[in-house]
């Protein structure tokens, strides 16, 4: 796969291994704008193109080479540079347009771009406490690419258990595994008690629906 | 100053505060038929509360109108024959809101999918209120009208990331063995341009030709020709001449 | 020349109707952006909502001044890019004029503004004496440390720029250091908010080692005893001073 990779900071360079443990032979590209990254970068990863390129050359670049590129991924550490580059990347119709976000305050503004993929890597400090300090509910996945979501759910009390049994009987698509307090995993619901927790997984809208039977059981 | 004046005024004065109150009623509609609609895009949520902002503001003009008592049976009848003109002139527009309203809620695809509608094939690159842009497999941007894609079934190819192309190369007949080796070596040259291995398919002989097919996962489909022409110039390099079809 | 308008500003829902209002309404400005460093009031919302192009700057530190305007540049599609503060409260599109003229009319490349109010503590203690040091051609200017200043787009993404306060001095030596050439104009009064004189600290320290850094970095002075002095004002603000000198 053919895929640029826009920055040579702390996040393009865990960019750039992922892309290549999941595709070694791939055509990667990476563009930095200081002759001394650039040299360090293509230290690092000898199999990579790496590029010097001027700030606003960048965009030319994309569109002269859109028809080739499967992947734009721009993980600069401007968010300005990030926009701009995946703005004219989804604009010349590249696949796949990933922006990695330094401020997760700016996702909606992402968003409102249309940008394909969106990452916040900061995302994982609420998933984390939420888990550790115990939250009601969380939401520990949310797919980019499908529509799967997974969330946990503390059960609270048994009115909460009893809505949970009765919600994943109804849908097929969801399945869920609970930890008891003592830390024992099962599949079956009648073996948790209160306490516990559930691990839902299943169609985002569904997820969302008992989530917010959990919150309402919760606020209650 | 005479009942008739002061019961003019009178009425004058009632008339314009309807018509106040609708302008701000009106106003009012539009934010919350905005808001309320926002879930099926905000371009139709908005093109549908302008009309029912206007809507509202006819009827109180309507009312206003029959407050002074002017003859509200032939101003009613020019205004619902305008009121028809304006619905039948706008009958693209309606059209192109029912087409946006069906894209909001069916989600027949999204951009970046890769899609046939009709005689088109591409790459969705915006999907506007009005209309929506594809690029085509050689590079053409191709505007649809929305209401096009009421008339006409979607078929949405984007399934994955990656589809799936079948090639077929045809070569002068030579010794199977060195066809195989010939594939495998041109495979490995293009497979960083895919995303996963490309796999040979099947290889026989077909009169003095030799057929191979080969499947690739291509990400952008609009690669498909600098694809082509790479594995023939691949071929090239080794003295064979192939065709793709 | 088109004219792109930058403002950082945070917390400042009360200016930004009218600061936006306004920028539009100068000659050739086409675009608006506000650059927010994490507000928790409507600032972000009023901004977009008067057609203002609006991101979040991509670090939430403080003083996070550079960073917003980087990624205000960064951000921007016009020739020239003109920076006001957002809580200027007389501002006028006379403002924006003004210091974009010079570069329209191809006498700079880039404009400091000035104006009629002597200049600040950490202008007349700190900058200008190192300035004089390192820089005396950059000595001649009223307010080097003037955040309003306009300048050809280009031109920004060949300079670096500080984080926080030292932004703008370091902007004036970087433009000088590339060549370009540079005009002061005197934009009249400003009427905003003065900073109170325990923030100047701060404002003191990163002015003066934007200023060193460069010194260094143009060979202007022995690494070895600038690094000795800048972490002896480190020391001076810990209160880690001793007889034998910075600890």
């Amino acid at each position: 796969m053919r895929v640029l990779l826009i920055g040579g900071g702390h996040s393009a360079y865990f960019a750039a291994r992922a892309i290549r443990e999941i595709d070694p032979d791939g055509h990667l590209i990476i563009i930095e704008f200081t002759r001394e990254k650039v040299e360090m970068l293509s230290r690092t990863f000898p199999s990579a193109e790496v590029l010097f390129q001027e700030i606003d050359r960048v965009e030319d670049y994309i569109k002269e080479n859109s028809e080739l590129l499967d992947a734009v991924i721009a993980a600069t550490e401007s968010d300005s540079l990030n926009l701009r580059y995946c703005r004219v990347a989804r604009e010349n119709a590249v696949p796949i347009t990933v922006s990695i976000l330094n401020n997760p305050l700016n996702y909606e503004i992402f968003k409102k771009e249309k940008i394909n993929y969106i990452i916040d890597p900061y995302r994982v400090i609420t998933i984390q406490l939420f888990e550790i300090l115990g939250a009601p509910v969380n939401v520990v996945f949310s797919s980019l690419v499908n529509n799967l979501e997974i969330a946990s759910v503390r059960i609270l009390n048994e009115k909460l258990l009893h809505e949970l049994r009765s919600a994943l009987d109804k849908h097929d698509d969801v399945i869920a595994a609970f930890v008891s307090r003592t830390g024992e995993i099962s599949s079956s619901p009648s073996s948790v008690s209160l306490g516990g927790s559930a691990y839902i997984m299943g169609p985002r809208e569904k997820i969302e629906k008992l989530l917010q039977l959990s919150r309402n059981v919760v606020m209650r | 100053m005479e009942p008739e004046t002061l019961n003019l005024i009178l009425r004058i004065i009632s008339a314009v505060i309807v018509l106040v109150i609708t302008y701000f009623l009106s106003k009012h509609a539009r934010l919350s038929f905005e808001k309320s609609l926002s879930r099926f895009g905000t371009g139709f949520a908005s093109k549908f509360a302008e009309i029912a902002r206007y809507f509202i503001i006819f009827m109180g003009a309507v009312i206003a109108i029959s407050i002074l008592s002017l003859d509200v049976m032939a101003i009613s009848i020019i205004g619902a024959v305008i009121f028809i003109l304006v619905l039948v002139s706008m009958r693209d527009i309606f059209l192109n809101m029912a087409a946006e309203l069906y894209l909001a809620i069916r989600r027949p695809f999204k951009e970046n999918d890769w899609i046939r509608v009709g005689d088109v094939e591409g790459v969705v690159k915006s999907i506007g209120g009005i209309d929506t842009e594809l690029i085509t497999y050689d590079g053409d941007l191709v505007i649809i009208p929305n209401s096009f894609f009421l008339r006409h079934p979607v078929i949405n190819k984007s399934q994955s990331i990656a589809r799936r192309i079948e090639f077929k190369l045809m070569m002068p007949r030579m010794d199977l063995d060195r066809v195989k080796e010939t594939v495998q070596e041109v495979m490995k040259e293009i497979k960083p341009e895919l995303l996963g291995d490309p796999e040979l398919i099947s290889i026989k002989e077909t009169g003095d030709k030799v057929e191979v097919i080969m499947s690739l996962p291509i990400v952008n489909l609009r690669k498909l020709r600098w694809l082509s022409a790479k594995i023939v110039k691949a071929y090239h390099a080794r003295g064979i001449d192939v065709e793709i079809e | 020349m088109s004219i792109s308008v930058i403002f950082p500003t945070k917390n400042r829902a009360h200016y930004v109707k009218r600061a936006v209002r306004t920028a539009f309404k100068a000659h050739r400005v086409e675009e608006v952006i506000v650059i927010d460093g994490g507000s928790m009031d409507d600032t972000i919302r009023i901004a977009e909502r008067e057609g203002a192009k609006v991101i979040v700057q991509s670090d939430l530190i403080y003083p996070g001044k550079g960073i917003a305007m980087r990624d205000g540049a960064y951000l921007a599609s016009c020739d020239i890019l003109v920076y006001l503060d957002i809580d200027i409260r007389n501002v006028t599109p006379e403002f924006i004029e003004k210091l974009a003229e010079p570069i329209i009319s191809g006498q700079a490349e880039f404009v400091k503004g000035c104006f009629e109010r002597a200049a600040g503590r950490v202008t007349e203690l700190v900058a200008k004496p190192l300035l004089r040091m390192f820089y005396p051609e950059l000595a001649k200017f009223r307010q080097p440390l003037s955040g309003e200043i306009a300048g050809l787009r280009k031109l920004f993404y060949k300079v670096e720029f500080e984080r926080g306060w030292g932004v703008d001095v370091g902007l004036l030596i970087d433009f000088y250091k590339l060549g370009a050439r540079i005009v002061e104009r005197d934009i009249g009064y400003k009427d905003h908010d003065m900073k109170p004189l325990h923030a100047l600290t701060d404002m003191a320290y990163e002015v003066a080692a934007a200023i060193l850094r460069r010194a260094i970095r143009d060979q202007k002075v022995d690494p070895r005893w600038a690094e000795k002095y800048m972490s002896g004002v480190r020391a001076m603000d810990l209160g880690l001073e001793s007889e034998r000198g910075f600890v």
